[in-house]
């Protein structure tokens, strides 16, 4: 990688694109479009802090994110733990209340829905969860699980929900015979795709995936992740899918979010991030990926320094710059605006701005130790 | 023992002289209200000096319960019902060679002959485990310091007696307690073993180990923990360090870390570590030779490049199938059909365990294969008939031969 | 609801443990005793012989001392004289003051306990359960208040606030006609049960706070089931959830509590009638009372075989209440799958 970080198509225009991806990055048009999404998580405070004066302690897991989902494409939201992902996606589908921003689903304002208006919603947005072990009530059969949402919104009746269980049961893989059997006589890869079925029932467009095969057995999570790809393309669907495994994400997605400490850092096609990255915490996760390969290893990963800081508290600047094996002063005093990489990708490094400052700062020393792989300064 | 199975699994021919521990025909079981378990079944394989064996598999595999056999941990209503665990220590075979109940074969000792408390007194100077959640294996309310003294200090006693054996770790008991919660300034562990605690949190990359010490595990990140954790297995100075799933709850960067201190510290002991994992990326990065286990058994073994680039079971070449790869993403996965079997004995019949998930299921399948050499040269074996001829359909099982459902 | 692993636990407990045996022999023996008081019972509980008061029960033979007043040479004397007094096989367990037949007034006041300790603990569950699982499910404000107010009623002791609101209700009692008698069945039976309501709308109030607190411990972690948030991404109103998911799962922690809560209301109820504040005098609590006086001189039995009552009732459904818990033991409910 050279100096300056040009990708394919140049010119990088910083000011003009900063804020919205919405006509950039994508082509086609969005089913669902996320701006500036904000949740914080405040601290009740004691009489003390008031009488004091003090600012409330927060937590901020989601702190300004925006991007857009094409209709029909998988975006993938990607990052380790504490990022924000899981957070934004049951934001996105108003499981929990967001503090700031706006979502926007086929026009409407998902934000300031009615009661009405969200349960209409809630049939045309759907969630899989991460846990195959508590995401199904262990007291109701599966047919009950998969047809509670037709039995909540009251749509046909009891022999028809039946059929319907059984028709998903086969869908997802699974024998219809086995209607009536518990969560626990069925194991974890067959539980999830039960989950799967539930959240089919109610015909939806858009699914948000929590992680969905990352508590599966190897083996399992190819199963599952070949029936959501036959799932999307049989019900025409559109995804969300969050999850922590770069290959997995690689596999499925058409693009994908790189999420640090509540922000976006990167986002674009996933075969074009993944080959060249325009961040360098992508680059590291990247580069720390084991790869399952005989080819003699190029010496130890290229390993990030230190911890993930606390949501609690971020770094000032670019929240990535305590780890940043490339960081310059700079990054501290300020925090870098989402650049145009191109008219597909996004990233907010400053590294992609030709013409900043940080070209001129000092390296910050600490960081700069523990990089192997990759000497560039 | 047929020879093929020896000379593939170097094992069962009794113990060499470079194997640090040598393990023939292991079976674990488990004994519950449903009926026996037979969570490991005839397992063998040897660790030498100076290496990394990696040893994958799914749940359900037996890799677990495996290594906490090695070091005694299997727990009611668990037991291991054969099988002999040959470690090589001189000292400890000179001090049992007389003695009939136990067997020993030159500088090696079986440790399934000794008496309990010497293998108990064996853990932390020879053999350390680290577990997958470091949470859960500090104790919340004593310090991360005092936690390390301690397994230094056991160390420590136990090289202060070194011809006895029974002494070491002994002698302190409610008496000792109760003196030490009274008079101030006793402990159980000495200043020299806190001393070394330091080091030790220095070695493992923690910063500032003076006052981390001091620190509690909750303060404390799953990275820094677990590096905690490879500080206290490191305090005994042991042989053989077992790591089950050491990195599966950390985040991909902190692994990274943490897989770059094994390896470290490995090269820098000449240590052997025995690395359980399903992940395969993480066994191809930090293994020379990998073991691969389903059901019980030991599937498939070798060289790292052997079993990965030439893999004969089928089991293996669906895992290495099913993994979605980050350099070459395909349109599509292989993944293996149906589930891990649940291992009771009623329901496990005497035929390869494999046979019902087989995509090469024929009939000599029905019996249970030997272990088979491949190439002896890597060490490649596999516990399946492709290994001495090649798949032919018309001798196909049919493809509802099992059965129930398959997914 | 009840799932057969369940039933296989609950089966393999009752094998293993001769307590739990013995705990589920004495609590159906209550209950038929209660049920079928009519024909178990000898005579009519409230039936006053005043010849025959006193007597011991059967294998005893006391000595008492009679004063009465003689005619003596012409005066009126008190003469203290000691006389022995021998059972009589028609009173099992001898007779009162008042010549009330003992054994029967144990069958009867097996009712009135067994009564106000299931319809007292049912009270307390209807109102405890529903408030716990709001304030569990909802926690914040909701939480707050509600438990403050539990708070304030736990600062009680329980028989200090029964009686106070016993004192400012009174000691109403309702009459409930006896099936088996009104049929014709047991013709010298009492014909109605007088039931203690009072008694039984107080006991349920004071032990609410319990049934509160465990639904919402429960509550409280059933909330961050994933399947409970899977319910409302598909739609569900919090009290569907509440209905449909937290309060089944919720279920065994609360039959266990309210096993053990009839036994405590069993106790309760007898010192309310110890203390004279039932609304029926046939219960075992008021014998105690009654016989206090007597256990000096002699008439032990008064107080001493109402109180052996209690206590193997008492011990009974602890015995059944330990089984229960033992067998419905949450960490084998609701696991599975590939370990």
């Amino acid at each position: 990688m050279t100096d300056i970080d040009t990708h394919t198509d140049a010119t990088v225009d910083s000011q003009t694109n900063v804020g919205t991806g919405t006509e950039t990055t994508l082509g086609g048009d969005a089913l669902v479009s996320i701006e500036g999404l904000k949740k914080y998580y405040v601290n009740e405070q004691s009489i003390i802090d008031r009488v004091l004066g003090n600012d409330p302690e927060s937590v901020k897991a989601v702190d300004g994110v925006s991007f857009e989902v094409a209709e029909g494409e998988t975006l993938g939201i990607v990052g380790e733990s504490g990022c924000g992902k899981s957070t934004t996606g049951e934001t996105v589908l108003r499981l929990r209340e967001a503090t700031e921003g706006q979502i926007t689903f086929d026009g409407e304002d998902i934000l300031t829905m009615s009661d009405d208006e969200l349960t209409a919603f809630r049939k045309r947005a759907q969630i899989v969860f991460q846990d195959p072990f508590s995401s199904l009530d262990p007291r109701m059969t599966a047919g009950d699980i998969i047809t509670e949402g037709l039995r909540i919104h009251g749509i046909a009746d009891q022999a028809e929900r039946r059929e319907t269980a059984r028709d998903l049961l086969d869908r997802v893989g699974l024998s219809a015979d086995q209607i009536d059997r518990y969560p626990h006589e069925f194991s974890g890869g067959q539980r999830q795709r039960i989950g799967i079925a539930r959240a089919l029932a109610l015909d939806p467009e858009f699914v948000v995936l929590d992680e969905p095969v990352s508590a599966l057995d190897v083996s399992v999570q190819a199963q599952i992740l070949n029936l959501l790809d036959d799932l999307q393309d049989e019900f025409g669907l559109t995804y969300l899918f969050i999850a922590h495994n770069l290959s997995v994400v690689r596999h499925i997605c058409d693009r994908v979010a790189v999420m640090y400490l509540g922000e976006i850092v990167e986002t674009g096609p996933v075969d074009e991030i993944f080959a060249d990255p325009a961040h360098p915490y992508t680059k590291a996760l990247l580069a720390s990926v084991p790869r399952v390969s005989t080819e003699a290893r190029e010496g130890d990963f290229a390993t990030l320094h230190g911890d993930v800081p606390s949501p609690r508290d971020p770094p000032t600047g670019c929240r990535f710059h305590t780890r940043c094996p490339q960081a310059r002063a700079a990054c501290r005093e300020s925090a870098p605006p989402d650049y145009a990489v191109n008219d597909r990708r996004r990233a907010k490094c400053f590294r992609n701005d030709a013409d900043h400052a940080y070209w001129d700062s000092e390296p910050i020393e600490e960081n700069a130790r523990s990089l192997e792989a990759d000497a560039t300064q | 023992m047929s020879e093929r199975l020896q000379a593939a699994s170097g094992a069962g021919r009794g113990p060499d002289a470079d194997d640090v521990l040598s393990v023939s025909n292991l079976s674990t079981r488990f004994f519950t209200e449903e009926g026996q378990i037979n969570a490991v079944e005839s397992v063998s394989f040897d660790i030498r000096d100076n290496e990394i064996l990696g040893i994958v598999g799914e749940s359900g595999s037996g890799k677990s319960v495996t290594s906490l056999s090695l070091i005694d941990l299997v727990e009611s209503p668990g037991r291991i019902t054969e099988g002999e665990v040959w470690y090589r220590n001189p000292e400890l075979a000179d001090e049992f060679r007389s003695n009939d109940a136990v067997s020993v074969d030159g500088d090696h000792i079986d440790l399934r002959t000794v008496p309990p408390r010497v293998r108990r007194s064996l853990r932390g100077p020879s053999f350390s485990t680290i577990f997958q959640d470091p949470m859960s294996s500090f104790n919340p309310s004593i310090t991360v310091g005092e936690q390390i003294a301690e397994a230094v200090e056991v160390q420590r006693r136990a090289t202060a007696n070194p011809r006895s054996t029974r002494s070491r770790t002994q002698g302190y008991g409610l008496g000792q307690y109760l003196l030490d919660g009274i008079v101030p300034g006793r402990g159980y562990t000495s200043e020299e073993s806190m001393d070394r605690a330091i080091e030790l949190l220095e070695q493992v990359g923690i910063p500032d180990p003076a006052d981390r010490v001091d620190e509690y595990p909750g303060q404390f990140s799953g990275g820094m923990l677990q590096r905690a954790m490879i500080a206290q297995a490191l305090a005994g100075e042991p042989d053989v360090l077992i790591a089950d799933e050491p990195t599966t709850a950390l985040d991909v960067t902190i692994q990274a870390q943490i897989l770059n201190l094994l390896r470290e510290v490995q090269e820098e002991r000449g240590m052997s570590i025995i690395l359980i994992t399903h992940d395969l990326g993480v066994i191809a990065e930090m293994c020379d030779r990998v073991c691969v286990m389903y059901a019980g058994e030991i599937v498939e073994r070798g060289t790292l490049s052997a079993v990965f680039d030439d893999p004969v079971h089928p089991y293996t070449q669906g895992l290495l199938g099913s993994i979605p790869d980050l350099e070459d993403p395909r349109s599509r996965l292989q993944p293996i059909d149906g589930n891990v079997p649940g291992l009771l004995d009623s329901e496990m019949d005497d035929r390869c365990y494999f046979a019902d998930r087989c995509p090469k299921a024929m009939q000599s399948c029905l019996e249970k294969p030997d272990e088979i050499v491949v190439d002896a040269e890597a060490e490649h074996g596999a516990k399946c008939v492709l290994a001495e001829r090649s798949y032919d359909p018309d001798e196909a099982l049919p493809a509802d031969y099992f059965g129930g459902d398959s997914e | 609801m009840v799932s057969a692993r369940v039933i296989r636990n609950l089966k393999k407990e009752f094998r293993n443990s001769a307590l739990a045996k013995i705990g589920l022999v004495l609590v159906i023996s209550i209950i038929l005793i209660a049920t079928f008081a009519p024909f178990v019972a000898t005579h009519d509980p409230t039936a006053q012989q005043l010849d025959q008061s006193q007597l011991p029960p059967i294998g005893f033979s006391e000595t008492a001392e009679r004063t009465s007043s003689q005619m003596v040479d012409g005066e009126i004397q008190t003469v203290t004289e000691t006389v022995e007094i021998t059972p009589d096989p028609d009173h099992v367990f001898g007779t009162d003051s008042l010549g009330r037949d003992m054994f029967s007034r144990i069958v009867y006041g097996a009712r009135t306990s067994l009564a106000v300790g299931v319809l007292g603990t049912l009270l307390a569950a209807a109102v405890g359960v529903p408030v716990g699982l709001l304030a569990g499910y909802h926690r914040g404000t909701v939480d707050d208040a509600l438990m403050r107010v539990a708070d304030v009623s736990l600062a009680f002791p329980s028989l200090v606030l029964a009686v106070a609101l016993i004192g400012l209700w009174g000691r109403a009692a309702m009459d409930v006609p006896d099936p088996f008698v009104v049929a014709g069945l047991a013709p010298e039976m009492p014909e109605s049960f007088v039931l203690p309501i009072t008694v039984v709308i107080v006991v349920g109030l004071v032990n609410w706070v319990w049934f509160a607190r465990v639904a919402r411990g429960e509550a409280l972690s059933l909330r961050g089931q994933e399947y409970v948030k899977a319910s409302r991404a598909l739609g569900a109103s919090d009290n569907t959830i509440i209905l449909r998911h937290v309060l089944p799962n919720a279920i065994t922690p609360i039959i266990v509590l309210g096993t053990v809560q009839v036994a405590a209301i069993i106790l309760l109820e007898s010192s309310l009638s110890f203390l004279g504040f039932s609304g029926t005098t046939l219960s075992w609590g008021f014998d105690i009372a009654q016989g206090r006086d007597y256990v000096s001189s002699g008439q032990w039995w008064i107080s001493s075989i109402p109180g052996f009552a209690i206590m193997l009732s008492v011990i009974g459904i602890n015995l059944l209440g330990d089984w229960l818990r033992d067998a419905l033991d949450p960490g084998i409910e609701g696991e599975g799958g590939a370990a």
